[in-house]
């Protein structure tokens, strides 16, 4: 992420949409709503411009900082919960599946062997 | 289960190379989410509210997999279903089944049936959310028919367990409903055969033998208002003639005197005055033969608002009220006297067990119609308690329809499914990405009245603002002074309060 501009009036940075999707980015600034509103466009080749306005008159010094050290952070954090999203909806729509499952009809068992080291096999 | 258990094989005399663990090269994430509760930890929780507490940057290597094999991390992330050998995990009927139970509320519906018998009170609290009527208008009590019509709809939820609620007002004053009510319940009950429990919600001040018998005889609780020490709760809780303070003093000495010690539980509401005075008020429940308190911020709701000069603080404010507060019951419990915060229980009891608490406010999907309804002394059916506060100051948002509308209408129609819709933290923008939601709730209500929007904002909320530092807190509590304090809180999750 890059500083475009930096303003009692406004702040700009620059986003790579090859490191961070649009979802990453507006979950991020969802949580900076209240020091600051927001403005996401697409920033040519391959970029996104966040832009900051105060909620008040300007900025202070502070809340500059605070606003780039959030933003900075949470696309990071929200990068990585879309990766942990991404890489587990399905199985996380098996858990809920099989915890409403009243009747057992749903088939879904594990691709693997339970680890039965010491050849115990109950079933037998 | 039974397949793959007969599929497997002997592995008595096998090599070295079998015991190794399957995942060598690879391993498969398993639904979490992580949150920072300090500069350098961080707490991962996963999908059925175990968690981890860990050194910040643990998720993100977890997800780029540089998480050794040998290590103990791996192992506990293994242990703990945050990751997983296997694409699908073995022990997916274990997680599936720990889901369900966190999400118990759901199989039973409204349990939770709340009768406002009358409006009428002899208190003028200043953060009363109801507008109250005078002692002697008895056209703001409840009716014989509307109190029938109340009682056959909760006779059709499915729950087996009931609990009804007098509230008022001071339902006290209206006790020919109250007993009327409970008369008939046990009536019907002989058919139903449900298990039913009665509280009766009072400020205690008209206590008399004759309802204490008639209590005692139907093993009924006795909820009453204490704020604290007399100069804080007579200032809270106006009445005129004597105190309320030694009204209610004597009259949690009589119940327990006719009913027992346990039949008695008190509930506080933190005004502005209270927010200077977190000891005493907690010393004053202890010394008042208290097990428990609950530090209650107050509601935002009706004619609370009102008042603005003392009932309105910011949240920050009240959360250091709660943890002074939290750090002297703690203090208490190190000094051998066992008293726990309620609040902090009902979180705790989410962290610490599988199970979970029917608390209201803390459920997803809300517990709104489907854990708690209210039959208003006029015949008007609400959503919860707070729902028919937001009604005194003429908002309908909540009310769900009239008594004498059938249950499908109220219970099922299209109001209760609007603030269903909207009170699943799991589908809310913020929750869902929350590593909090399984401790949280959604709380529409609440929203709607600060927000105008059921859903609301988490980023301006202060339901929001309050639970999240208050389970950051005590996770960075079971982080940095593990024993003696997650003992406490482990006996506050196991032992009833005094
Ligand atoms: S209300 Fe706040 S703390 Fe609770 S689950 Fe939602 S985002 Fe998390």
């Amino acid at each position: 992420m890059d500083v475009l501009a930096s303003t009692d009036e406004l702040l700009q940075f620059i986003v790579n949409e090859d490191i961070y999707s649009e979802t990453v980015i507006f979950k991020t600034i969802y949580w900076l709503a209240p020091i600051a509103s927001f403005d996401i466009l697409k920033f040519p080749p391959k970029s996104f411009l966040i832009t900051a306005r105060p909620n008040t008159a300007s900025f202070s010094e502070e809340i500059k900082k605070e606003i780039e050290i959030q933003l900075r952070k949470g696309l990071v954090d929200f990068k990585v919960r879309d990766l942990i999203n991404q890489e587990t909806s399905s199985v996380r729509s098996m858990i809920i599946a099989k915890a409403f499952d009243n009747d057992g009809f749903l088939d879904i068992e594990p691709q693997s062997q339970i680890s039965d080291p010491i050849g115990f096999d109950p079933t037998r | 289960m039974k397949n793959i258990i007969s599929n497997t094989y002997s592995r008595k005399f096998r090599g070295i190379s079998t015991f190794e663990s399957e995942a060598e090269s690879i391993y498969f994430l398993l639904p979490f989410k992580f949150h920072s509760i300090s500069i350098d930890r961080e707490v991962l929780v996963n999908e059925i509210g175990d968690y981890l507490i860990v050194p910040q940057g643990t998720a993100k290597a977890i997800v780029h997999r540089e998480i050794d094999f040998s290590s103990n991390l791996y192992r506990d992330l293994v242990a703990n279903f945050f990751i997983s050998p296997t694409p699908v995990p073995e022990l997916l009927n274990v997680i599936s089944t720990r889901y369900r139970t966190k999400k118990k509320s759901l199989g039973s519906f409204t349990s939770l049936h709340i009768f406002v018998v009358t409006l009428r009170c002899n208190h003028s609290c200043h953060y009363c959310q109801v507008s109250r009527a005078a002692e002697s208008k008895s056209e703001f009590d409840i009716s014989y028919k509307d109190l029938d019509a109340g009682i056959n709809h909760m006779f059709l939820s499915p729950s087996e367990e009931l609990t009804v609620e007098f509230q008022g007002g001071e339902p006290l004053l209206a006790f020919d409903k109250v007993r009327y009510a409970v008369e008939r319940i046990q009536l019907l009950n002989e058919d139903f055969k449900k298990e039913i429990s009665y509280v009766i919600c009072t400020n205690s001040t008209i206590l008399n033998d004759e309802i204490l018998l008639f209590c005692k005889n139907y093993n009924i609780l006795i909820s009453t208002s204490l704020d604290g020490p007399a100069f804080i709760h007579n200032a809270n809780r106006f009445k005129s003639g004597r105190a309320s303070y030694d009204l209610v003093i004597e009259g949690i000495d009589r119940t327990r005197q006719a009913l027992g010690h346990d039949k008695v539980s008190a509930l506080m509401t933190t005004t502005a005055l209270s927010l200077k005075y977190p000891k005493e008020i907690i010393d004053n429940y202890v010394e008042n033969g208290f097990g428990n308190i609950f530090l209650r911020p107050i509601s935002p709701y009706g004619f609370a608002l009102k008042n603005q000069k003392k009932n309105h603080y910011q949240t920050a404010e009240f959360l250091d009220f709660y943890k002074q507060g939290l750090e002297h019951i703690l203090n208490l419990n190190a000094q051998g006297v066992f008293f726990k915060e309620d609040y902090t229980s009902i979180i705790l009891q989410k962290i610490l067990t599988p199970f979970t608490e029917n608390y209201v406010d803390l459920q997803s999907p809300t517990g709104l119609v489907s854990s708690v309804i209210v039959f208003n002394y006029d015949g008007f059916v609400y959503a919860s308690d707070e729902s028919r506060m937001l009604a005194e100051i003429k908002d309908y948002t909540f009310q769900l329809g009239h008594v004498t509308q059938p249950y499908e209408e109220l219970f099922l129609g299209d109001k209760a499914k609007q603030i269903l819709n909207n009170g699943v933290a799991e589908c809310l923008a913020g929750c869902s990405d929350c590593a909090f939601l399984t401790y949280c709730g959604a709380d529409p209500v609440l929203h709607y009245a600060t927000q105008n929007d059921m859903q609301g904002h988490r980023a301006f909320s202060i339901f929001c603002k309050k639970n999240m530092e208050i389970i950051r807190y005590l996770f960075e509590m079971l982080d940095i002074r593990k024993g003696y304090v997650e003992s406490t809180f482990q006996s506050w999750i196991h032992k009833p309060a005094a």
